[in-house]
């Protein structure tokens, strides 16, 4: 049997009297795609920024490759793999394509008297980055500011699968997208999936884009787990009802 | 042209000076120029990079009072000095680290509490200005020693040595404030500080560097105004803190952060020490002197605005091609 490549379990946090995640646990294996559903303050988003970093549990267990982690910030969530494209998309507007995919892990040439930014060879990787994900960005020296949403959707994502990323979340990534570019969206995560075997974890309210990305649906209700559901066997009613409650009630 | 409209103000100024002042365009009101911009540049470069990193420091005014009355209080035993007798190759570098340290307070009350950068700089600069009157009963400090003065005394191709300072550290600042991976993640933090927070960049530690520095450098222009005076007082700099957030804004550092560069305040604090020149040299009432400058500040912050608004409908036309 093969180790997952994730494996949280008993994942809890508190704030102050409330209660985010309890007792919460997640297996996803190498190369498969899991959606996490559930309503608004099901824990979700709390999730999320556990599983990159930006916040620790108050107790729980992470497991990446059957070996336990710990993230203190972004970065070391990053180091373990887990590359994360957040719902806001973490760009700087102020800074340029180059700038925004290499935030945080900036390529330099010389560490004396100060870390020189590498700003050729950035740019160079920024454009090969693109290239490989099939997508365009006019101009690269633009700051991020005047590009469109589904350009900046882009750039999120080029940034997430630059690294060598072994799982990939994404927190409703087309929440604020247009048709077209939310079908860009699936199209690119396909892409990694079928191209580089990347596992992801999609969090969305859209029964569709589930569908269209993910194998297995992970239900979240009130900070608890309710259902694990195989979305070949699985109906859109199944998980709406799991999200809502219904499931023990409603006769089928 | 679009990016700061410094340049080309003064590109009209400075020729109407030198065309329409007698003496402006001399070498060595050239020189009694760079001396006199050289501590605001200081105060305003370092202001800036807290400034840029989306913070506010009005508190370099009082850090500048505060470690050089410490130095002097620390090199002297008359005027209320302390007796000790430090030397100044001691007492330079404690002044600039003590600046150094009082930025890290600041930035620590603003990231690790939470407190507006607003409120803290201001109670600091006020607890700062307080205490550098207090071991002397506001006295000033005179007789400094000659090693300490030596570079208010001293030029190198006619230009004083604190002038070479003050322009050598704006143009390593600027180096690094554009070159290096530090300099990038202060525009980053500045820019949108939750997506540098996501993306690895730690706030706490860029602020941290930010502050440090303009409080080092506050430090550093303490040292160099105590030279070019030979003395030391608690109320040398009386108000500069508003020439410095003038020089910062005309110079095109955004008061919201992530955007301006260091040659910009260079611009703003050239364009300001002119003026104030000028108004000397043409030996007009010192009464219309602050009027004068109030209407300067507002005609660049017009002129700003009306940058900004022509690259905002610049920007929708593109949109809407």
């Amino acid at each position: 049997m093969t180790t997952p490549l994730l494996a949280a379990s008993g994942i809890s946090l508190r704030f102050g009297a409330v209660s985010a995640l309890e007792d919460m646990g997640l297996r996803i294996m190498p190369g498969e795609a899991v959606a996490l559903m559930g309503g608004n303050g099901a824990g979700k988003s709390t999730l999320v920024s556990i599983l990159s970093g930006l916040r620790r549990p108050d107790s729980g267990q992470i497991l990446i490759d059957g070996s336990p982690v710990e993230f203190h910030d972004a970065r070391s969530a990053r180091a373990a793999g887990v590359e994360t494209v957040f719902q806001n998309l973490a760009l700087c507007p102020n800074l340029d394509a180059p700038g925004n995919l290499y935030l945080g892990r900036e390529l330099y040439r010389f560490r004396w008297p100060f870390r020189w930014l590498d700003r050729a060879g950035m740019e160079r990787e920024t454009r090969a980055t693109l290239a490989g994900l099939g997508v365009t960005i006019p101009d690269l020296r633009a700051t991020s500011r005047s590009y469109s949403g589904g350009q900046r959707q882009v750039l999120a994502f080029a940034r997430a699968a630059a690294a060598r990323s072994r799982l990939l979340i994404l927190d409703e990534p087309t929440a604020a997208l247009g048709v077209e570019e939310s079908a860009n969206v699936v199209r690119t995560v396909r892409r990694l999936r079928e191209e580089r075997g990347v596992t992801v974890l999609l969090i969305t309210h859209n029964l569709e884009e589930m569908r269209q990305i993910a194998d297995r649906a992970v239900v979240l209700r009130r900070g608890r787990n309710v259902a694990d559901l195989a979305l070949a066997s699985a109906s859109d009613d199944d998980v709406v009802r799991s999200i809502t409650g219904a499931a023990a009630a409603a006769p089928v | 042209m679009l990016r700061n409209p410094i340049l080309p103000i003064l590109l009209v100024a400075l020729p109407a000076f030198a065309l329409t002042v007698p003496f402006y365009a001399t070498i060595a009101n050239f020189q009694n120029l760079a001396l006199a911009s050289s501590i605001l540049l200081l105060l305003a470069a370092g202001g800036a990079v807290v400034m840029i990193s989306g913070n506010i420091d009005l508190s370099v005014e009082g850090t500048l009072v505060f470690t050089c009355m410490v130095a002097a209080w620390l090199m002297s035993e008359k005027h209320g000095g302390s007796g000790l007798l430090l030397p100044p190759a001691v007492v330079i570098p404690f002044s600039i680290a003590l600046g150094a340290g009082i930025g890290c307070i600041n930035a620590l009350m603003v990231e690790r509490l939470g407190v507006n950068s607003f409120i803290v700089t201001i109670g600091m600069l006020l607890a700062l200005k307080g205490a550098a009157a207090i071991p002397t009963q506001a006295s000033t400090i005179y007789g400094l020693p000659t090693l300490y003065s030596w570079v208010g005394y001293n030029s190198i191709m006619g230009l004083s040595w604190i002038v070479v300072i003050a322009f050598g550290t704006l143009v390593l600042l600027s180096v690094w404030l554009r070159n290096s991976v530090g300099g990038r993640h202060v525009y980053a933090v500045g820019g949108n500080r939750a997506a540098a927070i996501e993306n690895g960049v730690s706030s706490l530690g860029t602020v941290m560097r930010a502050y440090a520095i303009a409080g080092g450098l506050a430090g550093l222009a303490g040292w160099l105004n105590a030279a070019r005076l030979d003395s030391a007082s608690a109320s040398s700099v009386d108000g500069i803190t508003f020439t410095v957030f003038a020089a910062m804004i005309i110079g095109g550092i955004s008061l919201t952060g992530g955007a301006g560069s260091l040659w910009g305040v260079l611009g703003g604090v050239i364009l300001l020490s002119s003026i104030d020149n000028v108004l000397n040299l043409i030996a007009i009432n010192p009464l219309y002197v602050n009027f004068v400058r109030g209407m300067v500040i507002l005609l660049a912050v017009v002129l700003i605005v009306m940058r900004q608004r022509l690259a905002a409908r610049l920007g929708l036309q593109e949109a809407a091609a």
